[in-house]
């Protein structure tokens, strides 16, 4: 089949199209128009057949540009996606930071702000580093060198770098800011960059993890979950630091992850640890 | 003069020399001075108990000043000043690790330097120029005896001007005796021209150009004095094209005395040899200078008048340059003085 270009000239595209011998054009599905026209037009290919069955049969080309999405459409969708994620978010619980600013519940009344009302949660975070660390039991006999009694801290890192440390009694070692060291005390609320932490003397300080060396102290042994403040003859141990107990260090600058981050995240080796 | 002699004399000096044309009525007052001073090896925390008892709370001045040196590589040091204020000087390390506000130091070349202002009075100075000043409380007690117990003990250099009832253990007590070195037939220079000068210098660019190299020139023949050169000898024969120095003239021929103290020398005996040498007739045109070095290792080396105002802040280093040099002309009644001061890198003393 041939065709004849179309005269120069002001044509209306959506006339009828000018006969050629006499004959109006017939298209046949049999007999496509297009392949035999590209395979015609390819030709400096070698094989024109399979040109057009690799680079064209079953291909879509937009002849111009898709028509774009309404704005009034996107707004809509942005904000029904918006409705189902705080739905999901309210059936699961979950309270946003400003609801939780209004509410005040990362505050505590002065009340609340006691040493000793957060020694339990240092127990049960005891508790927790006996169950994470694996720690052995007591030994019946309390003789022998402390050196034989030491476990293998080597794979203790791994898991404390992930671990939680809400409870634990942490101590800056060393800072850049030197107000900061010396300040010890149980920690009650871990953000991405920052230890809130209540201290002996029942002052609730916010420290910075960034230019700052922590300390804290994991037992050696098993510690079961401290028993309730009884009037014993007996003195109970409070914290960690008053059993056997082994220290870490925790560089702060490595550190600023939030809790829920750093359980799934892998910690590249830093080569340097300077503040 | 009393006055810039006592302003000149008021830190703890390392050496100090006094040249003078031979006399030995002077001789024999400043070589009957005994100069005292202790060593030990103890912790800062434990010297610090036992310098308490003798610091001042009234007082402008207290009994006792003391250095303490870790060694020649480390950078940690410290002293305590007559006013009763201790002064650390410690590194990058230590300061992250002591927990005691200080101020760093102002130089780039030592910016990881942090000098700590501690007062050992029960009261402390207002805060000047951004210092920060800490009293001597529990906080700091804590912080220096976490200190102590990582490091190893300070060798402590240490001068007590009132009787010591309760001694340091393992102090050891050093008497320092002056060193007698006499030059005979030496070029003395004669004080007539300068005291001219002196006169003149008022005057104009010129004459205090004069001035200035008449002094300089003095104060060079006092400098080889003290290291007793062979350039002063009438008969030095040496080579003018390799001896470039020759002595002030108009000079007269005479014997000189050099007596040189080195040691732990507290501003205590500074007052007594200045009040020796200007209280003793010595045959006329009598020179007399004084030349004092500090210690390069202490973090103090100048104590200003006012007592609020903090020392100028420096690098202790080994080879640190502090150096004063007082002369002293007496002449037929007259009396004329000039004082020179050399400081060297990194010291805040003149801004």
């Amino acid at each position: 089949m041939s065709y004849r270009a179309a005269d120069s000239g002001n044509k209306d595209i959506y006339a009828e199209l000018p006969l050629i011998n006499n004959e109006r054009l017939k298209f046949h599905s049999s007999t496509p128009f297009i392949p035999d026209y590209v395979k015609g037009n390819v030709s400096r290919a070698v094989d024109p057949s399979q040109t057009y069955a690799s680079r064209v049969e079953g291909r879509q080309i937009l002849l111009d540009n898709p028509a774009r999405e309404r704005k009034a459409k996107k707004v809509r969708e942005e904000q029904r996606l918006k409705r189902a994620s705080e739905q999901a978010r309210k059936a699961a619980g979950i309270m946003s930071q400003e609801e939780g600013k209004k509410s005040g519940v990362w505050k505590l009344q002065k009340e609340e702000t006691k040493f000793s009302l957060f020694l339990p949660l240092h127990s049960l975070w005891l508790g927790y580093m006996t169950e994470l660390l694996s720690l052995p039991s007591l030994p019946a006999t309390t003789g022998g060198s402390p050196a034989t009694g030491l476990p293998n801290t080597a794979g203790m890192h791994a898991k404390l770098i992930k671990a939680d440390f809400h409870g634990a009694l942490i101590t800056v070692r060393r800072s850049k800011n030197p107000c900061l060291v010396g300040h010890s005390g149980i920690v009650v609320h871990e953000t991405e960059n920052a230890f809130k932490v209540i201290t002996a003397l029942d002052r609730l300080k916010l420290i910075p993890k960034q230019n700052s060396v922590f300390v804290f102290a994991v037992p050696l042994y098993a510690t079961p979950a401290l028993p309730p403040s009884t009037s014993s003859s007996s003195p109970v141990p409070r914290t960690v630091l008053d059993m056997p107990h082994i220290e870490f260090e925790l560089y702060g600058n490595h550190f600023c992850f939030r809790a829920a981050e750093r359980a799934g995240r892998k910690f590249k080796h830093k080569e340097t640890i300077e503040l | 003069m009393l006055r810039v002699l006592r302003k000149l004399k008021e830190c703890v000096r390392h050496q100090v020399d006094v040249i003078f044309s031979s006399d030995s009525v002077l001789e024999e007052g400043l070589s009957n001075l005994e100069i005292t001073y202790w060593t030990c090896q103890c912790n800062l925390g434990q010297f610090l108990d036992f310098a308490r008892l003798y610091v001042s709370q009234t007082a402008l001045e207290s009994k006792i000043t003391a250095v303490g040196i870790r060694g020649p590589t480390s950078e940690d040091t410290w002293c305590l000043d007559p006013r009763g204020f201790l002064t650390l000087s410690v590194g990058k390390e230590t300061y992250e690790a002591l927990g005691l506000v200080g101020e760093p130091l102002p130089w780039k070349e030592h910016r990881d330097l942090h000098a700590i202002h501690i007062s050992l009075r029960d009261s402390c100075p207002e805060s000047d120029d951004m210092k920060t000043w800490l009293k001597y409380g529990r906080k700091e007690v804590d912080a220096i005896r976490r200190w102590d117990l990582k490091r190893q003990h300070w060798k402590i250099f240490f001068h007590c001007a009132a009787g010591l009832d309760n001694m340091l253990p393992n102090s050891v007590r050093h008497v320092v005796k002056g060193k007698v070195q006499r030059l005979e037939n030496c070029r003395i220079p004669e004080p007539r021209p300068y005291l001219a000068a002196v006169s003149q210098a008022s005057g104009n660019a010129e004459d205090a150009e004069d001035w200035e190299e008449c002094l300089s020139s003095l104060f060079e023949w006092v400098g080889m004095a003290a290291l007793a050169s062979p350039r002063l000898f009438t008969n030095d024969g040496c080579d003018p094209y390799i001896a470039v120095y020759t002595p002030p003239e108009p000079s007269r021929v005479g014997d000189i005395t050099t007596i040189r103290w080195s040691g732990f020398l507290s501003s205590v005996y500074l007052d007594h040899m200045l009040d020796v040498i200007l209280s003793t007739d010595s045959p006329s045109p009598s020179l007399v200078s004084v030349t004092a070095q500090s210690i390069g290792m202490s973090p103090v080396s100048y104590l200003p008048r006012n007592v609020k105002k903090a020392p100028p802040r420096r690098v202790p280093r080994v080879d640190a340059e502090d150096v004063w040099s007082l002369i002293f002309v007496r002449e037929n009644g007259n009396a004329w003085w000039a004082s020179a001061e050399s400081i060297g890198q990194w010291d805040r003393r003149w801004g």
